[in-house]
């Protein structure tokens, strides 16, 4: 059984598919266009030879910056005369500061410690953490909550605290300290690598940053207030740095009371 | 002072987007409401290119469905069929001995461009996968079901081939994913409307050849042919014009930052 | 028509399977538009850069290298000339000459003779095994603190350590990992698809998994480890044809994190070919997929994991998974089609799944793509994301093959792993020797799949005449 089939009419059909056949080249004409005659084959532009002291987009306060074989006189200079900043970003009016959220009573860690964490180790609390008088915490910890600490205590890991932090005076840092919300360090706190802080920073006169071999600086997403300091090379803050007389200006109450 | 591409982010454009969503919404409703025009017309064009390709048909148009929401139950959606095409299929069954060396020679195909390297990997990628196809259609047809599984009806005509699905999720893919870029507004609108006709232009000639391909080349060609261009290539275009469309955006913003830096 | 049980049971199942695999390409749909919306108008995460450059902790680079004297004196030239404090040895680059044959090993040792920083170790015997081995050897050697990896045909810019170790100044970081930037992109059709799609992957994807504090991948290269913590998990596993995705997940599944640096770009040299990209390919996907089969359910019943870092564990694992599921979908598609349907499900579901998660789906990745070069402002490269297309059948095809082809490695590999464990169970102290002799029959048995990709050394001189005509460009602006 077959089926006459118009000649002519089969040129129709074929026209149909050659169309369509056009259609879908079409969809990939100006793909094929740039790929011949490339105007932006790449790559994309990395410069070789940019540093970090070339970033564009940083819209950071920038401290003179020390070099690292001569630190104690730039930290006697800046001791003396207090954190040179670009002026606009100094402000010596108190601020009215608004916390995340109000602070809260941080319960004692009433349970004894079961393990002996070595140096290098790291230890994950979930949890409020306050840290007794004269403690040396050998390992980096990471806090899944608040901590306190209280004086003369000497961090030799790093830290890592997903709320807030008051670091008590004079406690030491050998490392660095990252935390999600609010930190204050209190007198005489000695911070040998960074601070990163999401939240507004407080810093006490006599604080210093950066002191140990590896380097180190302040970076902060919201607000840094300082009394006196010395010691950092780098500050970076997203909402200004403020050099006031005394942090009670400007610390709320609730974070008072710490003192 | 202009962000570094690490760390920027784009301003959303609230307005675009709503613009973009009403746009939208309006063109959804519009399907919703007029769809049985639109399918109409779509069915009368048909027609005509039918006859180009010189496809014995019958057109019927009897007004079975009201005028009003083209979104019935689902299930009399295979009931309500107007307009409707007829067509002469002339099924012939595929000999016994046919079929054995199609599938041979497929599956030899398959290993062959799956073993010589010369033969890229796209190409090895798109004739394994088409041969693939074509092998489970033949053996389907030729083992399971000797006669085409549908009724001459749904071989011909149903709303849902028409690709009117397309215009509305086109819409909804360019809003959120064209509309919030920086860029002005006519840019945005204009590549839309022009996606929509491609798309317009697209499901009529696909629906035109592939009832014409039933005709000229049978069952099997027609039902592989028909799952291909309707399933699988469908978004070949969408991408394609959001490619033109980001790019005509993109050269908006180089234009205007280098205005700025002027 | 002849209709039996059996074909109505083949075609319930059918349906089934077309619903479960949209289903499931939908999850990805959400996650790649939701990255996109996150990389392209939220916040950027910056990953301790703030402190780049002020922060410099002691450093080791490892840097493998095959038959690499095409490249390897420009990227130990690059680590000369990288801006890092180099006193005290707190910075060294190890070059592992790993059984090369060409000039590879003299120029290594030129280069050590010159500069202290720089040590050279050259593996004569077993060498070429991998880029796994080579770099546990290099690991032996390494004294510092951070480790970091670099590929040999790798051109880092001088701010690129320092940018790659500032994360690690948070305790909480074990890894961290860069942006790949293919400096090839000209030379062919392969090469312009691979740039767009390393600048989807990393400039919108990882960016966007890493401020969603999800889980971004360690790469294989530019990045790298605190070297205490790639000890604690056991260095780079030589059974891993991805050793990269297995340290990613150790990491996290240990409660480290792995902190994606966007602003640490590095040029690579991307494969030329689709024969080499296809080589390139398969072991990935075989790698990924030998992680998926032994991180699943560690993943799942994670305690230290979010929920959300689960979902996105679990779908990072799958993504070599999901071209096979495409495929699987397609020829599903088709058999309901020719089927025809039962009662609950026509025709049109089995048309609008199929087209929904091949169009959206697929357009997602292309959104990524589009989006990366839009941020890049790449405008004209823009154009090329229909050619996308090639590379989505390529990779179909190529990632459901590796797919068997990791079925069957994993249970070569637990094959070879059993012996030593039974051994050691009857106390002969032949646990060890065992299982050395297992890896060394599974490393002859699988050295072709650490294929050699061929350099062309082209990588400076393209940078070069780059960099002139962004000079030209920037001239003629000021003018």
């Amino acid at each position: 059984m077959g089926r006459e089939v118009d000649r002519l009419a089969i040129f129709g059909y074929l026209a149909l598919l050659v169309l369509f056949a056009g259609m879908i080249v079409l969809c990939f004409i100006w793909g094929v266009w740039e790929y011949k005659k490339p105007k932006d084959s790449g790559p994309l532009f990395i410069d070789l030879d940019r540093t970090t002291d070339d970033r564009s987009e940083e819209r950071a306060r920038r401290v003179s910056k020390a070099t690292d074989s001569e630190p104690s006189v730039h930290m006697a200079e800046l001791a003396k005369d207090g954190i040179k900043l670009i002026p606009f970003a100094s402000s010596r009016k108190a601020l009215k500061v608004e916390l995340s959220e109000p602070i809260q009573l941080i319960a004692e860690w009433s349970e004894p410690i079961q393990w002996n964490p070595k140096k290098d180790e790291t230890i994950r609390v979930r949890g409020d953490v306050r840290i007794l008088k004269g403690e040396v915490i050998s390992y980096n910890m990471i806090v899944e909550g608040n901590l306190t600490s209280q004086e003369d205590v000497t961090f030799q890991g790093g830290l890592h605290i997903k709320g807030r932090a008051i670091i008590g005076a004079r406690n030491r840092l050998k490392k660095s300290i990252v935390c999600q919300k609010e930190l204050v360090l209190l007198e005489d706190v000695i911070v040998h690598n960074c601070i990163d802080c999401e939240g507004t920073v407080f810093i006490k006169k006599g604080a210093r940053v950066g002191i140990g071999a590896e380097g180190g600086g302040i970076a902060s997403a919201s607000t840094i207030y300082l009394e006196k300091a010395e010691g950092p090379l780098k500050i970076h803050s997203k909402e200004g740095v403020r050099i006031v007389k005394s942090l009670r200006e400007v610390i709320p109450e609730d974070l008072k009371s710490k003192y | 002072m202009r962000e570094g591409r690490y760390s920027r982010s784009l301003r959303v454009q609230k307005l675009h987007f709503f613009v973009g969503l009403a746009i939208s919404l309006v063109f959804t409703l519009l399907i919703a409401f007029n769809g049985f025009n639109f399918w109409t017309w779509q069915a009368s064009v048909m027609d005509r290119l039918l006859s180009f390709a010189g496809v014995p048909h019958r057109l019927f148009i009897s007004g079975g469905l009201t005028e009003g929401n083209i979104f019935p139950p689902l299930l009399e959606s295979y009931v309500s069929t107007d307009p409707t095409f007829e067509i002469p299929v002339h099924y012939r069954p595929i000999p016994s001995t046919t079929v054995i060396v199609l599938l041979i020679l497929l599956a030899s195909s398959i290993l062959i461009v799956n073993i010589f390297r010369i033969i890229p990997p796209p190409v090895t990628a798109v004739w394994s996968i088409i041969s693939i196809l074509a092998i489970l259609t033949l053996l389907w047809q030729t083992t399971v079901s000797p006669i085409p599984a549908y009724t001459l009806h749904w071989v011909t005509i149903d709303w849902s081939c028409s690709g009117v699905i397309n215009l509305c999720l086109i819409t909804l893919i360019y809003v959120p994913f064209l509309f919030t870029i920086k860029g002005p507004l006519w840019v945005k609108v204009f590549w839309l409307f022009t996606a929509i006709g491609f798309s317009i232009f697209w499901n009529l000639l696909r629906m035109s050849l592939v009832t014409a391909t039933l005709y000229y080349l049978g069952g099997l060609v027609f039902l592989l042919f028909h799952y291909v261009l309707s399933a699988f290539i469908d978004f070949v275009y969408i991408v394609a014009f959001y490619s033109l469309a980001l790019a005509h955006l993109s050269k908006c913003e180089a234009s205007e930052a280098m205005k700025l830096d002027v | 028509m002849f209709e039996s049980e059996i074909v109505l049971l083949i075609r319930l199942l059918a349906n089934y399977i077309l619903l479960t695999i949209s289903a499931i390409m939908c999850l990805y749909i959400v996650r790649h538009f939701r990255f996109f919306w996150n990389r392209m108008f939220k916040e950027q995460r910056r990953c301790h850069q703030d402190l780049a450059g002020a922060y410099t902790p002691s450093v080791s680079i490892l840097i493998p290298m095959h038959k690499e004297e095409k490249v390897a004196a420009d990227i130990l030239e690059r680590f000369v000339e990288m801006d890092y404090p180099k006193y005290d040895g707190r910075y060294e680059v190890i070059a592992i000459d790993d059984g090369s044959t060409d000039a590879t090993p003299s120029i290594v040792d030129d280069y050590a003779s010159k500069f202290s920083f720089i040590k050279a170790i050259h593996r004569t015997e077993n060498g070429g095994n991998g880029k796994p081995e080579a770099l546990n050897v290099g690991l032996k050697v390494a004294s510092n603190e951070i480790v970091l990896t670099f590929d040999a045909d790798y051109l880092p810019p001088r701010d690129c350590v320092k940018r790659l170790v500032a994360p690690f100044a948070d305790v909480e970081v074990g890894g961290v990992m860069g942006r790949v930037v293919p400096v090839n992109s000209p030379e062919s059709l392969v090469t312009r698809i691979i740039d767009i799609e390393r600048a989807g992957g990393y400039q919108i994807n990882q960016q966007a998994r890493y401020n969603l504090n999800l889980i971004p991948q360690f790469g294989g290269t530019v990045g790298g480890f605190r070297r205490s913590v790639l000890k604690a998990v056991g260095e780079f596993d030589e059974t891993k044809l991805a050793e990269d995705t297995d340290l990613t997940y150790k990491l996290y599944l240990r409660g480290w994190k792995v902190a994606y640096v966007n602003a640490a770009e590095c040029y690579e040299e991307a494969v030329l070919s689709w024969d080499m990209r296809k080589k390139q390919l398969t072991r990935w996907a075989i790698g990924h997929d030998q992680c998926l089969f032994e991180y699943f359910f560690e993943t799942l019943r994670s305690p230290v994991l979010t929920f959300w870092q689960k979902v996105d564990g679990i779908l990072l694992l799958g993504v070599y998974i999901t071209p096979l599921l495409i495929l699987i979908g397609w020829l599903t598609g088709i058999f309901t089609y020719l089927a025809g349907a039962p009662w609950w499900c026509s025709l049109f579901p089995a048309i609008l799944f199929t087209f929904t998660y091949n169009s959206t789906g697929n357009f997602a990745v292309f959104a990524e793509a589009g989006g990366s070069l839009f941020l890049d402002q790449r405008r004209r490269s823009i154009w090329i994301l229909p050619l996308m297309l090639i590379n989505l059948l390529a990779n179909v095809w190529i990632c459901s093959r590796a797919f068997f082809q990791a079925i069957f490695l994993h249970q070569q590999r637990f094959e070879q792993v059993k012996p030593p464990i039974w051994a050691k169970t009857q106390k002969r102290g032949v646990g060890k020797d065992n299982y050395n002799k297992a890896l060394n029959n599974f490393r002859n048995n699988n050295a072709h799949r650490w294929n050699k990709t061929e350099r062309s050394g082209n990588g400076m001189r393209y940078y070069n005449d780059m960099k002139n005509a962004e000079i030209k460009r920037n001239h003629g602006k000021r003018g």
